[in-house]
Parts: structure tokens; sequence; C-alpha cells
């Protein structure tokens, strides 16, 4: 189901929809909330739970223009924004990109650099951007793609999970690898040499 | 780097699958996190859709109104969407709907509640003497606190009531809440009801359906039209009219009335439900009629009479209203729909 479809069955009442759109987008946002909250789990929960009621109220208002995930990310950025005002922390995101799909990768990747000065939190930094690329891959390309190389299931076991056939799954997950390459690719500045994988700031001057 | 959307193939795949294996599989968020924030977001959604649902029932034509100009199109599609079933919720349990004065909740009573505010479940809500308010809980039920009240929201399906007065409308559709009191323990059957307690004493007035008070081994019920004042000695039951002064206070936390596409007949249930009026068509005919006729536009800030007033006569029907019966018949200028 496509998001303005799904959001459209939500507004209907649709339970199932209604559980669809929390499984996907919960735990998306709470990551998405937790890396610029300098983990503080509370916050997130609470700005997490305020988005997600905001958006209900305000999804006849949204039109499929962006992702369903870019969209509830404008609510999470602003929440946490008043959040660390609130809290009298600062906020350094300087964006000069107007899109809302690189704004929010590039939010992401800005504040991971925020206060991470040490080389040897690189490989975690490069992580949660690998994590954060799959969170805003369209609807379940990032599952697959776990499921794939990180569990190791079989196309027919995916297949069977998706309950689609094995073509189907197989194409997937080809346009899920073209996904995720494309949305790394915006979000480090480029698609890494073949060569042993480093952070993306250690191989900013390769 | 290149630019990363020519390439393709196998060396592609292979460094996905490193960065993939470098970084680990996504952390999951915690399951008790998930559970408050979906009970949360749940209960929101199903507040609003059901009061969206309420305004769906509604057909083709056009009443356009503003606080006292009104127009009134028919038409004569007929449609019959029913609301669906009430879904339990986790901590977050109720939203306030409506205040008057300064409630609060009991735990840091300085902070005044707000519209659309979350209330969990244990928490304690008091009014003062200036004070009421009204909470929809995540079922659908509405429980509303009279002047000097102290409750506490149990779970989608109960609150407990330590001084003061609360009202409670299932809605007809959820049924079985429950007001738990230090007197006896009111369990309702699809109903309006008032618990008020008055010294040791627990007096319920039953506007409609069944309601059941339990102390132990003992059990009383009241009927719509009854009071019963309940005491540790014994229980007095009298009739009482559901509508009148005395339900004033509950009418004043009445939700809004919104009418924009509500059908009239709707409309007319909703006002006579929420003031424990008898709604009387004066033929089968005109009962249809007012299920196919919309209603758009805002009767807000109006009282009862003149909302009635303004729905009625641009809608050229006339009503009457004797001892709580509300009868709606046509106009002078009304036809029959052929």
């Amino acid at each position: 189901m496509n998001d303005l479809a799904l959001a459209r069955r939500v507004i209907a009442g649709d339970e199932a929809a209604f559980d669809e759109f929390f499984t996907t987008y919960f735990p998306r946002l709470y990551r998405f909330a937790l890396a610029r909250l300098g983990g503080n789990e509370d916050a997130a929960e609470e700005i997490v739970q305020q988005v997600l009621i905001h958006a209900i109220d305000r999804l006849h208002t949204y039109r499929g223009e962006a992702a369903l995930l870019t969209w509830l990310c404008t609510f999470c950025r602003r929440d946490i924004g008043r959040w660390l005002e609130r809290e009298g922390r600062s906020r350094e995101v300087s964006l000069s990109d107007d899109r809302l799909e690189l704004r929010a990768a590039l939010d992401l990747l800005a504040a991971l650099q925020v206060d991470d000065p040490h080389a040897t939190l690189q490989r975690r930094e490069l992580s949660e951007i690998v994590q954060a690329t799959l969170d805003h891959l369209p609807g379940q390309y990032g599952d697959v793609l776990e499921w794939k190389y990180l569990q190791e299931l079989s196309v027919d076991e995916i297949a069977q999970r998706l309950g689609v056939g094995y073509k189907a799954a197989e194409s997937m997950l080809t346009r899920a690898r073209a996904a995720f390459r494309q949305g790394f690719s915006i979000v480090v500045g480029g698609w890494p040499d073949a060569s042993p994988v480093r952070s993306p700031r250690s191989s900013e001057g390769s | 780097m290149n630019d990363g959307l020519s390439s393709s193939g196998g060396e592609d795949e292979d460094l996905t699958v490193r960065l993939l294996r470098l970084a680990g599989p996504r952390p999951p968020a915690p399951d008790a996190r998930a559970a408050r924030v979906r009970g949360a977001v749940h209960g929101h959604w199903l507040a609003r859709g059901r009061r969206r649902e309420i305004r769906r029932r509604t057909m083709t034509a056009v009443l356009v109104s503003a606080a006292a100009l009104l127009v009134v199109m028919a038409s004569r599609e007929r449609r019959g969407e029913r609301p669906s079933g009430a879904v339990d919720a986790a901590a977050v349990v109720a939203v306030v709907e409506r205040i008057e004065g300064s409630p609060h909740r009991a735990i840091d009573g300085t902070r005044t509640l707000a519209r659309d505010e979350s209330i969990r479940a244990g928490e304690w809500i008091e009014t003062d003497a200036g004070g009421r308010v009204a909470l929809r809980f995540s079922t659908g039920t509405t429980v509303r606190l009279d002047h000097g009240s102290r409750a506490r929201v149990l779970s989608p399906a109960a609150a407990e009531l330590s001084s003061g007065a609360v009202y409670v409308d299932t809605g007809g559709t959820s049924g079985h809440f429950e007001v738990r009191t230090p007197v006896a323990t009111a369990h309702d059957i699809g109903t309006q009801f008032e618990v008020r307690l008055i010294g040791s004493a627990l007096r319920l007035r039953v506007r409609s359906g069944i309601v059941e008070l339990r102390q132990g081994a003992r059990l009383v019920s009241g009927r719509g039209g009854t009071e019963v004042t309940f005491t540790a000695a014994d229980a007095i039951t009298r009739s009482m009219a559901p509508y009148g002064p005395e339900w004033d206070w509950v009418a004043s936390l009445a939700p809004p009335l919104e009418i924009e596409g509500l059908a009239l007949a709707v409309f007319l249930e909703r006002i006579a439900s929420e003031q424990g009026w008898q709604l009387r068509y004066a033929d089968a005919a005109l009962g249809d009629e007012a299920r196919s006729i919309t209603l758009h536009g805002s009767v807000s800030g109006l009282q009862t009479r003149q909302a009635l007033d303004i729905a009625l006569t641009t809608s050229s029907l006339q009503y009457r209203l004797e001892n709580g019966e509300l009868t709606v018949f046509r106009g002078p200028r009304a036809r029959k729909p052929m």
C-alpha cells in the first residue's frame, strides 16, 4: 500500500491501517528522534507521541507529495527543536538543500557530527547513517535488506514473509538495493569506493 | 567516490552487504515505550474517528449556516453507515474534551488542564467550585466531572470517584463502564447516568439504560428515569425526569456541536440525547426526510434552542417541546417529498 492510500485508510478508521501506520513509523521516528536527543529515551518517547498525535489530527492534509516518513519528520524536527530550546540546548543544523528527503537525511548526519569528535566513534556514525538510510527507504525495502543480508533469509523465505511470489521478492530486493545505494549516496555525498568501507568523514578526503 | 547512481551489479551488492553488516540491525524501539505511545495515539485516533463517523452519516443536500443564516437543501438519497465498535487502549485512556474554569491534575495542582490533553491511567483529576471538565475515553465514552469533584481515570472502562459527581455517557455503543466510589460501584449497561457522592451516600441518577450498584453482595439496579440514593443501610429509588435544569451542568460540558456534513436526523438525535429528550417525528416519512438532509456551516456559540430554531426553520420544519418530548413536524411551506 502506498503512503497516501495508507493515510486515507487511517483517516477512514481502518484498524489494520492504523496498526500498519504505527508499526511502520513509530520505530523509525523513535530512532530519528533518539539520534537528535543525545540518546534521551524519555524525551524521544514524549516527542514521538506528540508527533504522532499531531499527525493523526493533520493526516487529512497529507497529499502524498513527499514520503509519509518525511512528512512526519517535519513535525518531529519541529518538536525536537522546541524541546532542545526548552532544555537550553543549541540547535546546530545547517541545511543547504530544501528538499525534504535530503533535509531529513542531512539532519541526521548533522546531528551525528555535533558531539562526536572521536575517530573511534566513526564506525558508530556510519552504522547510524546506514540504519537511518534504511529507515528512510520506501515501504519495506529496509526490512527486505535486513532479512536478506543480516538475517540471511532466502528469497523464498522473504517472498513468504511478504506474501508475494519469488520473482516479486527478487525484484523488490533489487529495487531495495538500488534505493539504498541512492539514499546512502545522498547522505554521504556519493557511493563509497568498493575498497574497505570507511566512515563518511574519513572517506571525504579520499 | 563515484556518483553512486550509475554503477550496479555484484560490486554494489557486495558493498551494500558490507555496509549493512557493519551497521548491524536497526535497534528496535523498546516494547514498553512502543506500547505506551501506541495506547496514547490509538486512543486519540479512536476519539477522532468516533466524531468523524458520526458526521459521516450524511446525504447530499446543503444547509449553509453561520450564526444566523442557514440555507437548507434536501436530497432524498438515503444512507445508513454505523459507527464501528470500541477498542481498548493502553496507558493513555482519555483526552480532555471540554473544560470550564480550571480543572487540574491532582499530582501537579498548579497546572490547569488543557483541551485535547491526554490523561493516563491512574491520574487524578480535580475540579474546584468553578471548574468542570469533560473527558473522552478511547472507547468513545464521555465522562464529565461537576464542580468540586475528584476522580481518577483507571482504564478505558473504569473511573474512580472520591468526591463530587460524574456523569457518564457511553454513547449507547460501548457500555460496561464502571464508576467506583467508597460507597458502591456503578456498572452501566449502555447508558447515561450521574453518580454523585453526598456525605456517606451515593446518589445515582439514570437518564437512559440500566445501571447496577454493587457493594459487596448487595446489588441495586436503576433504570432510565430513576434516582437511587444508596447508603450503607438502604437504597431508596424514586422516579425523576431525565431532562430539566438538574441536568444543565451535563449539557454545559457537551462536546461542541459540529454540524458540517451532519444529517439533520443525527443533529436532532444528538441534541435530544444531550438534553434527555425523546425525539419523535410527526410521521415516518419525515424521519426519512430528516436523514436525507445534510447540514453545512456552524452553530458554534448558539444555545441549544437557537441551534434547533435555525436548523429546523431553514429546513421548513418546526418542532414542539413538551414534557421532555421533542416532536418535529412540517412547517406550513414544507411539502412532502415525492
